[in-house]
């Protein structure tokens, strides 16, 4: 398998969400421990999806900026995965930060190889909504760009510019395969229901056949510091992100 | 056809052969080596040898049926003949089949042939007029194995031909839904995936045939753009309805699909390849697919999990007739050419099988009919005791009118093989009168002493075993899967009566008789005794319990200088009581209240609750009206709430407001709320219309065994025993309580 990056054009998609819960479910496929998240998202939010303390100074941002590997800082979460959130940091640590990964375009790919993950382990990042330095850097280390969308006309609109740039991106990474995920889907909706068929027409088997239902016991759970998987084992959403993980962790299928 | 051309034939085949237990260590080994050999052996092509191995055979096999043997000699025998049937039928293949359907017609004859010649020395007449009429009914059973044989030996199981890639090549299609009497929430779904089917949209035209002539059907057919038609008459039921819409039509090919048979998208592109691939094709039937239980099934609650006697009249029997070009119209589920149709003017209308005598019909001018075996549509089966043997009346009177009018077995146009099926069909009128017999046989013996067999226990056990044996094995081998022996007999049995008397006077003269349209969808309200049904069993059971009493008296006191004899009758009467005792436990139907068609689907689904969480479940079975889940958790949900379930096909999801009628549990049952018409299509098309909506159908089937049928026989029996006394007892008291009153 290897690095999974979760991206979007737009942001309240969902997608920390998803990572976070993706994250549990493969855990539970592939053993405790096999599965590490890490958080390049300024937003910080990743880890109290995986019920763990804000207060850590142990972060992606700070070890970057006293030039330290991220080795004995990840955290074990309650859920079977290992998380290094993006830290709290002031705007001139934020700033600091991103001119290092605007400088070395291949930090995170370093990173990845100090620690040893990658390989047989799944790494999923979480990345900022839109074009950023942070999304530069796991293009340069992904297997597989996860592109989360909402089933609406927002979404839709900003395809067309996550192709082009993805098709750049594709003359230096020939072998990163991309994969659209449709999250919050509620088919009982009629918008909902002709975008997501909108959606199918136009991505066709690039869109995973596995979406992600609207669950209201989604946003409960972060509420309660949880992923949907411990929250609610028997509500659909955790059966979509079982599925999905099964899906995205067997090559043949995809 | 020489038997290099069928044996090759047989080995393309015999990779798709179907057995009870596949083991891949019988795939191969010294058996099959050396069948291939023979199969291969360049002799076979040289003139005259095939008909001189062939009269060789037939030499052996009636020294083999006539040499007279000892007792001992007679065992040994059965033994060989017997070990080396149940060891060969671990291997797969036809080439196996065919040696244990001789193995069979050998030990059968000569049981025959033996009983003929040496167990018919009788002392008295009444001894003799006895055991003949015994003797005429194994007669009987003996040709009607023979025949069977014939016809199932190698089923073609074709496969569907795929369509060109250019859509012009693709023949227009009029799909006829003939309707009468039926609610419009059975026609409703129909109708819907019939529109939903894959075809090219200006190629498909749809009709709703209303004989009904109701307003309901004319707005409905109006709201989805269907045509609509209706005439002013009844005349001919069915097939009248079917051709009074052929002038107003002119597709090349004509889908016609009862009002309750819900067709799979898949259906005409199954179909009509055939028809592209073969000019002289003239019809293709698919099985009559049953997704309710019928009585039987429903009594015993063995729904899917043993065949029922749809799927075997449209299963081994149509697959095997079509080997020999001799497959016939079920009236449903099937599509016709146009033109051949109207050559032979129209769907028959002269007997009340219209669906067989058509293909009678076409297949006297020539033309030839197809069996696919691949479930394309699904029905209602019927619902009572009474409708299933009113059906089933209606298919042995219509068989004796073919006869009398049409009769296939002289009549011109038709190849011997094509007679020879035919036989079968009509043979299988006259089966009410043997099965009477064999259930009444042994209380001759039990009763007034008469002895119709004039032979030693032993000397029949050593003949009759075997005969009985090795028709079990061949017959499990060659129906597979279709026909669970003692539900065959059962069945057989409860409907010998009925069959006997109509089809009798249907020979006589094909007007008389009547016939009631099976009631499907119905509801039976109240546990309904059906008296005029049982009676007959009611009295022969009497009698069968009168005999088992004497019988133990015989066997210890009054003759037990032949206790043998005793108690192999007394043996022969315990398995008529069970079979009885099972027909009357059906007689005695379950309650079935529910007003409306359920099916088992098994579906993964999702229930959205009104707060907006959501439960990932799977929905169990399946009405118009609504729904039953299984939750995978306790979840507490008010009666009445909003909800919406979600049915999961494939990548598709469908959605449908409801709302929660039952809870308890695990179980959840919710009604499906007042729907739009997209939503209705939607619904239907996630039950139906899915191209893998029936695949996996038969896949939890349990593979025929014997002695399970017999425990279940039993125990129902048993139960159904004991509910038949307390009605009786019911009765009394409730009359009792009347007489009091006044």
């Amino acid at each position: 398998m290897g690095v999974v990056v979760v991206a979007s054009m737009k942001g309240g998609v969902g997608k920390t969400s998803v990572t976070a819960n993706l994250a549990v479910a493969m855990a539970a496929e592939l053993g405790a421990g096999c599965v590490s998240t890490i958080d390049l998202d300024p937003q910080n939010a990743l880890h109290l999806h995986l019920g763990l303390d804000t207060s850590e100074r142990q972060s992606v941002c700070q070890q970057a900026l006293r030039h330290r590997s991220w080795r004995g800082v990840m955290m074990d979460s309650p859920f079977g995965v290992t998380c290094l959130p993006y830290g709290v940091a002031n705007e001139p640590e934020r700033k600091a930060f991103e001119d290092i990964l605007a400088a070395e375009p291949d930090w995170l790919q370093r990173q990845l190889t100090q620690v040893g993950l990658g390989g047989d382990d799944v790494v999923l990042i979480d990345m900022p909504p839109g074009p950023s330095v942070y999304l530069n850097q796991g293009f340069a280390c992904a297997d597989l760009l996860l592109i989360v969308l909402l089933p609406d006309a927002g979404s839709y609109s900003t395809i067309a510019a996550m192709e082009s740039w993805i098709d750049q991106i594709a003359l230096q990474r020939p072998d990163l395969q991309s994969v659209y995920l449709l999250n919050q889907m509620d088919e009982s909706v009629r918008l909902n229901r002709d975008m997501g068929e909108v959606l199918r027409q136009r991505l066709n088997t690039r869109l995973s056949p596995i979406g992600i239902h609207r669950d209201e016991a989604a946003s409960e759970a972060l509420a309660f510091l949880q992923p949907v998987l411990s929250y609610d084992p028997a509500c659909q959403a955790t059966h979509d992100f079982q599925r999905l993980a099964a899906f995205l962790l067997e090559p043949s299928t995809r | 056809m020489n038997l290099r051309s069928i044996l090759l034939r047989w080995r393309e085949w015999r990779g798709l052969a179907v057995r009870s237990r596949i083991n891949p260590r019988c795939l191969r080994g010294l058996l099959n080596d050396s069948e291939n050999r023979l199969v291969e052996w360049s002799v076979w092509s040289t003139p005259g040898v095939l008909v001189a191995t062939a009269l060789a055979c037939l030499v052996v096999l009636g020294l083999l049926v006539t040499i007279p043997f000892t007792r001992t000699e007679q065992l040994v025998f059965s033994l060989v003949i017997a070990s080396a049937a149940l060891y060969i039928r671990r291997y797969v293949g036809t080439f196996v089949t065919l040696v244990l359907v001789s193995l069979s017609v050998l030990v059968s004859t000569r049981y025959l042939y033996w009983r003929f010649s040496t167990s018919m020395q009788v002392e008295s007449s009444v001894d003799l007029l006895l055991g003949l009429g015994l003797l005429a009914a194994e007669f009987y059973a003996w040709i009607i194995l023979i025949i069977g044989f014939f016809q199932t030996i190698w089923p073609l199981k074709r496969k569907p031909v795929p369509m060109p890639q250019d859509l012009s090549k693709w023949p227009t299609v009029d799909v006829f839904i003939p309707s009468y009497n039926e609610p419009l929430s059975i026609v409703m779904p129909t109708v819907i995936a019939a529109l939903a089917m894959d075809w090219p949209r200006e190629k498909l035209k749809v009709h709703l045939l209303d004989d009904g002539r109701r307003d309901d059907f004319r707005e409905f057919a109006a709201s989805v753009d269907v045509t609509y038609m209706t005439r002013s008459s009844n005349v001919h039921a069915k097939a009248g309805n079917i051709n009074a819409a052929l002038p107003h039509t002119d597709g090349e090919l004509i889908a016609i699909v009862d009002c309750d048979h819900i067709p799979a998208r898949t259906f005409l592109q199954a179909t009509a390849g055939l028809f592209l691939q073969d000019r002289q094709l003239a019809m293709v039937q698919t099985p009559r697919n049953v997704l309710s239980p019928d009585p039987f099934e429903r009594k015993f609650q063995l729904f899917r999990l043993m065949p029922n006697e749809a799927e075997l009249s449209c299963g081994t029997v149509q697959d095997g007739n079509d080997l020999w070009n001799a497959a016939f119209f079920c009236g449903s589920c099937a599509v016709v050419r146009r033109t051949m149709l109207l050559e032979i003017g129209g769907v028959a209308v002269e007997t009340v099988t219209e669906d067989a005598h058509t293909a009678l019909k076409l297949q006297r001018l020539g033309y030839s009919t197809a069996y696919l075996g691949v479930i394309q549509a699904a029905g209602l089966a019927a619902e009572s005791l009474s409708a299933h043997v009113g059906q089933r009346i209606r298919w042995a009177r219509g068989t004796a009118q073919i006869l009398r009018i049409d009769n296939p077995l002289f009549g011109k146009g038709l190849r011997w093989p094509q007679r020879l099926c035919y036989l079968n069909a009509v043979l299988h009128l006259f089966y009410g009168l043997p099965r009477v017999i064999f259930l009444t046989a042994p209380l001759f013996y039990l009763l007034f002493e008469v002895h119709i067999i004039q032979a030693s226990a032993d000397l029949l056990a050593v003949y009759a075993l075997p005969h009985l044996i090795h028709a079990g094995i061949a017959n499990s081998r060659v129906q597979g899967s279709h026909r669970h022996p003692f539900w065959a007999e059962v069945y057989e049995t409860a409907l010998a009566w009925y069959i006997m008397v109509p089809s009798t006077l249907a020979m006589i003269n094909p007007k008389w008789g009547q016939f009631n349209v099976t009631a499907q969808g119905g509801k039976i309200d109240r546990e309904s005794f059906d008296w005029k049904i049982s009676l007959p069993y009611l009295i022969i059971l009497a009698l069968n319990l009168i005999g088992i009493a004497i019988g133990f008296g015989r066997l210890f006191w009054w003759n037990s200088h032949e206790f043998g004899m005793v108690l192999f009758n007394l043996l022969w009467t315990a398995y008529n009581l069970t079979i009885l005792v099972a027909i009357l436990s059906i007689a005695l139907e379950s309650r079935h209240v529910r007003p409306h068609w359920r099916i088992q689907v098994n579906l993964p689904a999702m229930i959205k609750l009104p707060n907006g969480r959501t439960v990932a479940c799977e929905a169990e079975d399946f009405s118009d009206a609504g729904l039953a889940i299984k939750l995978p958790v306790e979840f507490p949900v008010g009666q009445g709430s909003p909800v919406k379930i979600s049915i999961f096909r494939g990548e598709r999801e469908f959605s449908i407001p409801a709302a929660v009628v039952f809870s308890q549990g695990l179980v959840l049952r919710v009604r499906f709320e007042k729907m739009n018409l997209d939503d209705y299509r939607a619904l239907v098309a996630a039950m139906f219309s899915r191209a893998d909506a029936w695949k996996g159908w038969l896949a939890e089937r349990d593979v025929d065994r014997r002695l399970p049928g017999l425990r279940e026989v039993l125990g129902a029996g048993i139960d159904g025993f004991g509910r038949f006394i307390r009605r009786i007892g019911m009765t009394a008291q409730w009359r009792r309580l009347e007489i009091w009153k006044k």
